[in-house]
């Protein structure tokens, strides 16, 4: 399972209104950190540092602990070559393609 | 129009302007405003915007005290402009003026009948400011579509520009040392606990929220600095403060919190497990480290070790 929700859930006491919300919430933050990390995976380390740390943040309150590694992996890299970044980014693209998927069905069914 | 701004040794300058006004017994009025007394002080462009459209056509010279204090004086005895010109600054400023009674922050001056009480204000100041003075050059303007109020340096040698309102938690920096005890007393006094979030993702705010917005008044502020300015406005009773924050980070930011208020219960949440991080944070003297992810049980555990704090406290008083 991409997600463990259990976590999450506890902190917005089962509030599925709320789970919604945050759920978009979670997929416009993720959208739009990996569009800033393709931006600065060249001159900015910094810029694509702090962003990676903030998507691993986002992803470890989730409860989706395999995108958050992904995350954490790309913090690392910060000072990486371009291409060694781009590579890193791809596999957060593809896990976090998972866990929107697993959110998604997760909103159809409830 | 004219309007002139003097920016720098405005006592001193103003003091000599009262007695330039007396020996012509000329009739001015000045409009003293005690922005000192609240937490921001406006830039001069910020000021032009609202002294401009009251003050057509009427010669117009506007202070600026260190201390953030402004007068704004003008040719002639026209009392109706007083209730227009002060109408003009509080609603423009009111965001920022809101809890204060105007009152408290106009005073108006007929220079020929007051001079003598305003020299003496701005002497009070000089002295107040003295040892902390550095030499100032000073600048002028005229015409206030003339100036380019958003590069003050570049206007005369030696120019210190003023604090501004778009960098006001470094002009917070500058300006203040400690809280003001009436907000201190304010804390005390509140029913209603107030926390401060500082917390870059949206996501974790709204996290923070569903656990504790229920019982508690919670601000969310996205940068250091503008948690360093609502830090100073409303001081909180505690703050969860993320570490990576874009800007100052998260342990600078404790660190001015703390000069400012050294009773301020800082609590600092990261996603880091940095060991580093931990030991800048027991330093800084906070109260409680929490990692990510947050649990329900972890705010809450910080919730009560700030109420078992705050208890003996209170008892004391």
């Amino acid at each position: 399972m991409p997600v463990d929700l259990t976590n999450f859930r506890d902190m917005i006491s089962g509030d599925k209104e709320l789970e919604k919300v945050l759920f978009h919430e979670f997929f416009a933050a993720f959208e739009k950190g990996i569009e800033n990390l393709r931006a600065n995976d060249g001159d900015n380390p910094e810029a694509w540092r702090l962003q990676a740390h903030a998507l691993k943040g986002t992803a470890l309150n989730l409860g989706a602990q395999a995108l958050s590694d992904f995350c954490r992996k790309a913090q690392e890299k910060h000072t990486a070559a371009a291409e060694e970044k781009r590579r890193v980014l791809k596999e957060i693209e593809q896990e976090y393609k998972t866990v929107k998927e697993f959110l998604l069905a997760e909103l159809a069914g409830s | 129009m004219l309007i002139s701004l003097i920016a720098e040794k405005a006592e001193k300058e103003l003091i000599a302007f009262i007695e330039e006004v007396n020996e012509q017994n000329a009739a001015w009025g000045a409009l003293y405003l005690r922005f000192s007394q609240v937490p921001l002080f406006p830039a001069e462009e910020e000021m032009i915007e609202l002294v401009n459209p009251v003050m057509k056509g009427i010669k117009t010279s506007i202070f600026f005290c260190e201390d953030g204090d402004l007068f704004v004086v003008w040719r002639g005895m026209r009392r109706n402009l007083l209730q227009q010109l002060t109408d003009s600054i509080y609603e423009g400023l009111k965001n920022d003026l809101a809890e204060f009674a105007r009152e408290d922050l106009f005073a108006y001056f007929d220079l020929l009948a007051h001079g003598e009480e305003l020299r003496l204000i701005c002497k009070k100041k000089i002295a107040a400011v003295a040892p902390a003075s550095a030499p100032l050059g000073s600048f002028s303007t005229t015409a206030a579509h003339e100036a380019e109020p958003s590069k003050p340096q570049e206007m005369a040698g030696g120019v210190k520009p003023l604090p501004r309102r778009e960098n006001a938690a470094s002009s917070i920096r500058t300006r203040q040392t400690a809280i003001p005890e009436e907000y201190l007393e304010r804390r005390r006094l509140r029913k209603q606990l107030e926390i401060l979030v500082v917390e870059d993702q949206f996501f974790s705010v709204r996290l923070m929220m569903s656990i504790l917005g229920n019982e508690y008044k919670i601000y969310a502020e996205g940068t250091a600095e503008t948690a360093l300015e609502r830090y100073f406005t409303h001081v909180p009773d505690m703050v969860f403060l993320d570490i990576e924050l874009p800007g100052m980070n998260g342990h600078e930011l404790a660190e001015r919190i703390n000069e400012l208020d050294p009773h301020a219960f800082i609590v600092m949440v990261t996603a880091s497990k940095d060991a580093h991080d931990a030991a800048r944070a027991k330093d800084n003297r906070t109260k409680g480290f929490v990692v990510k992810p947050y649990s329900r049980q972890k705010i809450l555990d910080c919730m009560e070790r700030f109420m078992n704090e705050r208890k003996p406290k209170t008892e004391e008083k």
